[in-house]
């Protein structure tokens, strides 16, 4: 069944692209982050 | 004790695995929605940022009320992760929904009181956080922080229950018996997957604020701000 709306992937991409590569990239700008602030003594 | 790596990443690695299989499930296996077709797909990652987004600023309530009872610095930096985390998925929420609305509502953006209150709760965690950076006293940030925490989460419960006090253009609860079988798999697959991302970030956000606070030499229970200057000259 194709929907009464037709197409539509590029919402589907922008949607799903979008919010993934922002937790994505928080996660490793905080990973980044820890690595740069080593624990006391290390 | 588990290893080291598995105890702090073992999280991500669950994680990341679902959100893999979810996002398979829900991009490639699960069929095209009866009306919205293809652009219903959109839902597998919305609904789970929804859910996820009002339980982590939950854990963020808990977190302020454990921060303000304790006065531990753990507490606080939990509390931290947690309110960061929220403000990501709430952003990430409010995106995902005005793309889906455009060639689902015709707009990209409505002020339905689902919406509106959504909005309201970024905006209140993002002012949480500038307030927090606005502070330097630890006793001070950490006190005003989980009180300002407290009061933005009264607004989750209007979030929730917005759809069913107010008229609106929102889709009902997603529930097994709202949603198709087909699709009930996929979005709680992926639900679990950002649980489970979620909760190793707050984790390691935590982690942050404890070596910066090492670091800074703040490594102690938070004091009563009235002693903080008891020491000096």
């Amino acid at each position: 069944m194709e929907g009464i709306i037709q197409g539509g992937w590029e919402y589907v991409g922008a949607a799903w692209g979008i919010s993934l590569t922002l937790f994505f990239a928080y996660g490793a700008r905080l990973m980044w982050r820890l690595h740069h602030t080593p624990e006391e003594g290390r | 004790m588990l290893p080291r790596p598995i105890r702090e990443h073992g999280f991500a690695a669950i994680g990341l695995t679902l959100l893999a299989i979810g996002s398979y499930m829900g991009l490639v296996v699960a069929p095209p929605e009866k009306y919205m077709g293809d652009v219903g797909r959109i839902l597998y990652i919305h609904v789970p940022t929804a859910w996820n987004a009002l339980l982590v600023l939950t854990f963020a309530f808990f977190f302020a009320i454990a921060s303000l009872v304790s006065r531990k610095p753990r507490h606080d930096d939990l509390l931290h992760g947690a309110i960061e985390v929220g403000i990501l998925l709430s952003a990430m929420l409010l995106i995902q929904g005005s793309i889906w609305a455009r060639p689902t509502w015709g707009v990209f953006w409505t002020w339905d009181p689902r919406l509106t209150t959504s909005a309201i709760m970024l905006v209140t965690f993002i002012g949480v956080l500038g307030l927090r950076s606005s502070v330097d006293d630890p006793a001070r940030r950490a006190s005003w922080t989980a009180i300002a925490t407290i009061i933005s989460w009264t607004n989750i419960p209007i979030v929730y229950f917005s759809i069913k006090w107010w008229r609106t253009l929102h889709q009902d609860f997603s529930t097994p018996q709202t949603v198709a079988s087909t699709m009930v798999t996929p979005l709680r697959i992926n639900a679990f997957a950002l649980l489970f991302l979620s909760l190793w970030l707050i984790l390691r956000r935590a982690q942050l604020s404890a070596r910066q606070r090492t670091r800074a030499g703040m490594n102690t229970a938070v004091p009563a701000a009235s002693t903080l200057t008891a020491g000096d000259p």
